[in-house]
């Protein structure tokens, strides 16, 4: 356990460096966008009151009151969003590869270490998760910043507030990032993790057997989705719909937690006898 | 402790903040009004059994939420449909749910449409067509039927091939019923022959000891109306709790009608067509020239309940197959001007008649009417209300869509 916490403490340090870089592109550019968008919308009502002399009633009625989902409806606060996903996306793949083609091949160090190798995978995925609910929390305490700064910016009558939850559960495609309840966290945060030990499982089917491997690793991903899949296609082209959707929901689960035991064992397996440095 | 210093800061960011959001979130849930049923006039006795399905909204188009709730004398109760278990397990209809709990796997792999089911005392039967999806047209139509006895708990299940389906596009079980150890498959069907096509109406008998189909009616035949013509035919649903002799199909037609930059339906004929399911019988109803216009809000399966309004006043005509001929009618107060021309939500029940209009919202009021049938005397009358007032800016609306007597 000791080992594992300092393995995972020391995966983190490396990462520090681009995950604080990707919270400032964050922070800076949302909060950007907010004084941008409000501005714009100040200019335009300065533009339509006082230089087209229409009365403030009509210019409302017509144009609206700003309300903070044109803002996290823009690039200048989804852009950032992206970026962070696409940089994790990224990372799943570097958080291996650098070990290998970085400076003095660090692997060897980390396999050599006096610990079980399977500590080694689990600290790397345990990263990509801690990447994950980092971004996911430091956007959280960014929200309420940036509708503090919209606040400044525009006069109450132009405004509509919202608290931080409305503004979460307007955006239907950020859904997965900010589930609604305890339960979907686990699930979509499950599936995640189940996806993403899948990706390490073949990165390591690649760096066992080169070539090869690739193929196997692909192979092998295809398996376990199938493997994940089967109940769903078992329900709808042999079993004429036998199973009650809670029942099927169950099975999933249990599918899930099935094809990430075997990708984690496959993975052990590979790091204890089949790695090549 | 300090080289942890970027882990440990991490970790409490994330526990902190998405802590916060969850706690907050849990404890500022949206409260939405409550409503309920104010009475006027009667006994509040009346309608302790009746069930009012309905959806809330908010016209304030930034915060637009539309939820649904349930209305009982005791009150409003929303119905809670956005969890992710809510989204798994569906909501299907409560006749559904019941026979779910009741006969958990009779009821796999059965559709979710009531029309499929029949039930009585002693047997619980379901009817279905399943095919093969093809790329330009479906194939091999087949009855799929499952018949539960009751007393012994036994489930006969057959397949039998729809008869004639080289001409059927498509077809779709409008209704099922038990006359006599005889199943009979009430289906729309479109049917194609030499390049026209048809909408049909048929009852298909099927023995059930031998699970052979006994006959094949057509009841209607409608060609498809070339230009801007509509007709098109329903079988008008009763209780699916209760056997039925009598179908009763309309007929409608309509013609579209260009205006300036929309299309308008305008009704040009209507026809009542009854078939009775043991006699083999097929009557085309006269109606008198006073009902024509009427909407046809209910069907006991022996008597045709009709409603219009008229300035502040709904008509509601009941109208018996046996004798063929309009009884008195009522007429019923409403609470306000009704400008909807939707018809309102008219149930029958023992002796006696529920009548609900659809809307409450700040200019109008959903008014609920009960009438007893033997004597003619309203014997409830009340509507619909907020429970808090609300602001006279916010803009709300409560449209019910559907009552249940328990």
């Amino acid at each position: 356990m000791k080992s594992y916490l300092k393995l995972v403490n020391f995966e983190f340090n490396r990462f520090a460096k681009i995950f604080a870089v990707l919270l400032g592109i964050t922070l800076v550019v949302q909060i950007a966008g907010v004084i941008v968008l409000s501005k714009m919308y100040l200019n335009m009502a300065n533009e339509k009151i006082y230089e087209e002399l229409m009365p403030k009633a009509e210019f409302l009625s017509n144009f609206g009151q700003m309300s903070f989902l044109s803002i996290t409806r823009s690039v200048w606060f989804l852009g950032p969003i992206a970026l962070c996903i696409a940089g994790v996306g990224f990372y799943i793949f570097l958080i291996w590869y650098r070990d290998w083609f970085g400076k003095n091949t660090f692997i060897y160090r980390l396999l050599m270490l006096p610990t079980t190798r399977l500590n080694v995978f689990y600290a790397k995925i345990t990263n990509i998760l801690l990447a994950t609910f980092g971004f996911v929390g430091f956007q959280l305490i960014l929200i309420p910043i940036e509708s503090t700064v919209f606040r400044w910016m525009l006069p109450k009558e132009f405004r509509v507030d919202m608290n931080v939850k409305e503004i979460v559960s307007s955006m239907p495609e950020l859904n997965i990032l900010f589930p609604n309840s305890f339960l979907e966290c686990i699930l979509y945060y499950g599936a995640g993790f189940m996806v993403v030990s899948i990706l390490f499982t073949a990165i390591l089917f690649e760096r066992s057997f080169r070539w090869k491997g690739i193929f196997v690793g692909i192979l092998f991903s295809l398996v376990a989705v199938a493997v994940f899949m089967s109940p769903l296609l078992l329900q709808e082209f042999v079993l004429n719909d036998f199973f009650y959707p809670l029942e099927l929901f169950v099975l999933e689960i249990v599918m899930g937690v099935i094809v990430l035991a075997g990708s984690i064992g496959t993975s052990g397996f590979l790091l204890k006898n089949k790695i090549t440095v | 402790m300090k080289k942890y210093w970027k882990f440990t800061s991490i970790i409490a960011v994330i526990v902190l903040s998405i802590g916060t959001f969850y706690v907050n979130s849990a404890t500022s849930a949206t409260q939405y009004p409550e409503f309920v049923i104010n009475k006027k006039v009667g006994n509040a006795k009346e309608i302790k059994s009746m069930v009012l399905e309905g959806a809330y909204h908010e016209g304030n188009s930034m915060n637009y939420t539309n939820n649904q709730l349930q209305i009982t004398s005791n009150g409003s109760e929303y119905i809670n449909g956005s969890s992710l278990i809510d989204l798994v397990v569906g909501r299907p209809a409560p006749m559904i749910q019941e026979l779910q709990e009741e006969h958990h796997n009779f009821m796999r792999g059965k559709n979710h449409n009531l029309g499929s089911f029949f039930e009585n005392a002693k047997l619980l039967a379901y009817a279905d067509v399943k095919y093969k999806m093809g790329t330009f047209t479906n194939r091999d139509f087949k009855f799929a039927i499952s018949i539960l006895d009751k007393d012994d708990g036994n489930t006969i299940s057959f397949s039998i091939k729809v008869p004639d389906r080289s001409v059927i596009e498509h077809i779709f079980v409008d209704d099922v019923q038990v006359v006599d150890n005889e199943l009979k498959v009430i289906t729309q069907n479109r049917t194609s022959k030499n390049e026209k096509y048809f909408n049909e109406k048929h009852i298909y008998s099927i023995d059930i000891s031998t699970g052979k189909i006994n006959s094949n009616e057509t009841i209607l035949s409608i060609p498809e109306p070339q230009g801007n013509e509509q007709i098109y035919a329903e079988l008008i649903q009763t209780s699916h709790k209760q056997g039925d002799e009598n179908l009763l199909f309309i007929k409608t037609q309509e013609k579209m009608i260009q205006e300036e930059e929309s299309y308008r339906l305008e009704e040009k004929n209507r026809e009542l067509i009854s078939y009775n399911l043991i006699t083999k019988e097929k009557e085309t109803i006269e109606l008198p020239d006073s009902l024509k216009e009427n909407q046809i809000s209910f069907f006991d399966g022996s008597t045709i309940y009709f409603s219009k309004f008229s300035g502040e006043n709904l008509v509601v005509t009941p109208y018996s197959l046996e004798n063929d001929q309009a009884d008195n009618e009522f007429t019923i107060q409403q609470s306000n001007e009704t400008s909807n021309e939707e018809p309102p939500i008219i149930i029958m029940k023992d002796g006696k008649l529920y009548v609900t209009t659809h809307v409450t919202n700040l200019k109008t009021k959903a008014n609920i009417t009960v009438i007893d049938l033997k004597t003619s005397d309203t014997i409830y009358q009340g509507e619909v209300i907020r429970k808090d007032f609300p602001k006279s800016t916010e803009q709300f609306e409560l449209y019910l869509y559907d009552m249940m007597i328990k």
